[in-house]
């Protein structure tokens, strides 16, 4: 069958329908250049009527290969961006052009939002470079620095000023690619679940006092607000920060308003690989200021890109804050009004409940003026494979007083591992010559020495360190440059702490509030927490294995089966395993076959975090609280 | 011979826009630039000239001549075509 034949079967006004309820628009042109006719697409792209339209001299389509880019100009100023594609017709017997038309402004603003983000994506690469190996420079500068400071405390003369203004130039010149780095997104972040409604009420007298008299601060913040899961201290200097910008933005006055807000929906339009729409927490920080034009709109987040007069800003703040909002997992956007202000929205995803994140919060780079020494015989193997970073690091530990080895390279590290020398804690630097960096320098070592410390230090949080955008809750990480009172603090912290891992329990537990209760109790020790409501989810979750295990929890009544014979199926797989069962209303015949294995114990329901803890520790698992509580191992 | 006027109507910097100024550009160098006189209008600076001249889409390559107005729409990417619908041929005027 040809195609006539099928044009010859086709009724008149079928043709009629299908060309009045396409989605492209289309036009008859003349020889002339003419509208000969236009269906309600076409009218609705030119934004005129049909009989307007017709006997308008829009000009003869020419149309090479495919199709042409045309803007359609609607009465009014309306600018439409279309592709044109055209056929030789005729039209009441004369020659003549059929010309269908697809408004393609949709499209084309979304690929503009891409190519703006593959290249912010670009910079980006190429600031996270710059800044790595300024920062290595940059602790061989400070690290010398302080100590030939400390070595002239006492003389108050012009030496002592002149380090003084060499250690604040070098302190600025961190905070600078510090603030590369959040750009490039490649800040280690330290992740905790944050309270937006409780931040920004501490914030507002601050943000008050930084803006002045002249503007008026107001904060709408609503109840029962998600929690987000953020860096709160990359967030207050995100808020401060566009505090700050809208300040200068209004020089005579005006208002300020933050305001929050849970959106249920919403995805990152510019970015491809976002794919699905997920509850978020909107910030708006607004200004009644000066505005942007859209030209200087569409640079801010570019670094060094400021429009305030020289010296007044650096150009990081924006880039700053857009580096950080993605690698939270969020979004920024922009709006923005000449002489009417800017509302700068970010979006942050709502925190997804997960108990092993409910950690007590890493300890605060110390500012204390006395920083924490060794102990008697501590050492300290310090890998570093840049010699005068190694120089500078070992010359502070041994003025902290802890005994030093050290190593270029994984290699030569483990060498000394294996050697029967007293280690305490390895402080490796990330990026290592040869095929070990030292993430895996650090398992390594702790399979060789379960006991050792480890801390890990890097310029910039590489792929290595970071999944899906944060921290491996597993490293201890010590950003470079660091301070002489930074490096002594945390090596302290964690000679002293207990392990802060200290494994994944098991928790079988059908009644909701209470899994969530001891969930939360687990979370506060420090375990990570995998949860199963019966029988049957807790035999195949520890059937396919559960990394570092280190106790199972139990309900004696499950929904299913009991909750013995699962302490039975357990054991199968994990002979060593402790285990607490846990019951409200344990007969005597349980409590006889159970009092007697080893590593079993009974806790009676209900029961304080303590008592779990002591149950724990005397099914043999190691807990931190639980020596604090006064708890001790039973002895039987 | 008084020179003809071709007016090319474009919207802003957009690649249709420029491309459409570089088709133009090559067609002259092409002719013989003696006797054309080429007038760029871009109608976001002056909507009142495509107003008047009921210019709904860009870019559109205008021949005004005193007895007809023909016009073209498209990036005058075929060369051929636009000098057919000029009424030049190229053999003559080389």
């Amino acid at each position: 069958m040809t195609e006539t034949d099928i044009g010859s079967n086709i009724k008149q006004s079928d043709i009629r329908f299908l060309i009045e309820k396409n989605a492209d628009g289309i036009i008859v042109v003349d020889e002339g250049g003419l509208v000969l006719f236009a269906n309600p697409a076409a009218e609705r792209l030119f934004g005129q009527p049909a009989d307007a339209l017709i006997g308008s001299p829009i000009g003869l389509p020419i149309v090479v290969g495919d199709m042409s880019e045309i803007a359609i100009h609607q009465p009014g100023g309306g600018l439409v961006d279309a592709e044109i594609r055209t056929v030789e017709t005729s039209w009441n017997g004369q020659p003549a052009r059929l010309a269908s038309i697809r408004d393609v402004s949709e499209r084309r603003a979304m690929e503009d939002r891409m190519r703006h983000a593959a290249k912010m994506e670009a910079v980006g690469r190429l600031t996270a470079g710059i800044a790595h190996d300024f920062n290595n420079l940059l602790t061989v500068v400070l690290g010398n620095l302080e100590a030939a400071r400390r070595r002239t405390a006492r003389d108050n003369g012009a030496l002592t000023v002149m380090l003084d203004n060499a250690i604040r130039g070098a302190q600025q010149a961190v905070q600078l690619t510090s603030k590369l780095l959040a750009f490039a997104r490649r800040k280690p972040l330290e992740f905790r679940r944050v309270d937006l409604s409780e931040l920004i009420a501490g914030m507002t007298d601050l943000l008050q006092r930084t803006l002045g008299e002249s503007i008026a601060v107001r904060t709408e913040v609503p109840p029962e607000l998600w929690p987000v899961e953020v860096d709160p201290t990359e967030l207050e200097s995100t808020i401060l920060n566009l505090a700050v910008n809208a300040r200068d933005a209004m020089p005579d006055g005006g208002e300020l308003t933050i305001a929050t807000e849970n959106i249920d929906l919403t995805r990152d339009e510019s970015d491809e690989a976002d794919g699905e729409e997920r509850p978020h927490v909107k910030i708006s920080v607004a200004d009644t200021g000066t505005g942007m034009a859209p030209e200087v709109l569409s640079h801010v987040f570019e670094p060094f890109f400021t429009t305030k007069p020289d010296g007044r800003g650096t150009g990081l703040g924006l880039s700053q804050i857009y580096g950080f909002v993605k690698q939270s997992g969020g979004y920024v956007r922009l709006a923005s009004e000449l002489n009417v202000g800017t509302r700068v929205d970010i979006f942050l995803p709502k925190a997804i409940m997960r108990p092993d994140q409910a950690l007590p919060g890493v300890e605060r780079s110390s500012e204390f003026e006395a920083v924490p020494r060794a102990r008697d015989g501590e050492t300290i193997l310090t890998v570093e494979d840049d010699e005068d970073v190694r120089a500078t690091t070992v010359r502070s530990l041994r003025e902290l007083g802890y005994t030093v080895l050290e190593a270029a390279d994984a290699a030569a590290a483990l060498q000394l591992l294996n050697s029967e020398v007293r280690i305490q804690l390895l402080f490796t630097d990330l990026g290592l010559p040869g095929q070990i960096n030292g993430k895996m320098l650090a398992d390594r070592a702790r399979a060789l020495r379960p006991e050792l410390k480890a801390l890990i230090t890097t310029a910039y949080a590489g792929d290595i360190l970071i999944r899906e955008g944060r921290l491996d809750p597993e490293i201890e990480l010590l950003s470079k440059p660091f301070t002489f009172a930074s490096l002594g603090t945390r090596i302290r912290g964690l000679l002293d702490g207990g392990v802060r891992h200290p494994g994944r329990v098991l928790l079988v537990e059908d009644e909701f509030l209470l899994h969530l209760l001891v969930t939360d109790m687990l979370a506060e020790a420090g375990f990570a927490v995998d949860v199963a409501t019966n029988f049957k989810e807790a035999s195949a979750k520890a059937g396919s294995g559960i990394e570092n295990m280190v106790a199972a929890i139990i309900d004696l009544g499950l929904p299913d089966r009991p909750g013995d014979e699962l302490v039975t199926e357990l054991r199968a797989l994990y002979p060593e395993l402790p285990i607490v069962l846990a019951t409200g209303y344990a007969d005597e015949d349980v409590r006889k076959r159970f009092s007697v294995a080893r590593g079993v114990q009974l806790l009676t329901k209900p029961f304080r975090s303590d008592e779990l803890m002591a149950a724990l520790t005397r099914a043999g698992v190691r807990t931190s609280l639980a020596g604090r509580t006064g708890a001790l191992p039973d002895p039987g | 011979m008084a020179a003809r006027l071709l007016r090319l109507y474009i919207a802003g910097n957009s690649a249709s826009s420029r491309r459409a100024q570089q088709n133009l550009e090559r067609l002259r160098e092409s002719i013989g630039a003696h006797g054309w006189d080429v007038e760029i209008i871009d109608v976001l600076d002056r909507p009142e000239l495509a107003e008047s001249a009921r210019i709904i889409a860009t870019p559109t390559l205008s021949y005004e001549d005193s007895v007809r107005t023909r016009r073209i729409v498209g990036d005058l990417s075929d060369t051929v075509r636009v000098l057919e619908f000029l009424g030049i041929d190229q053999e003559d005027e080389a």
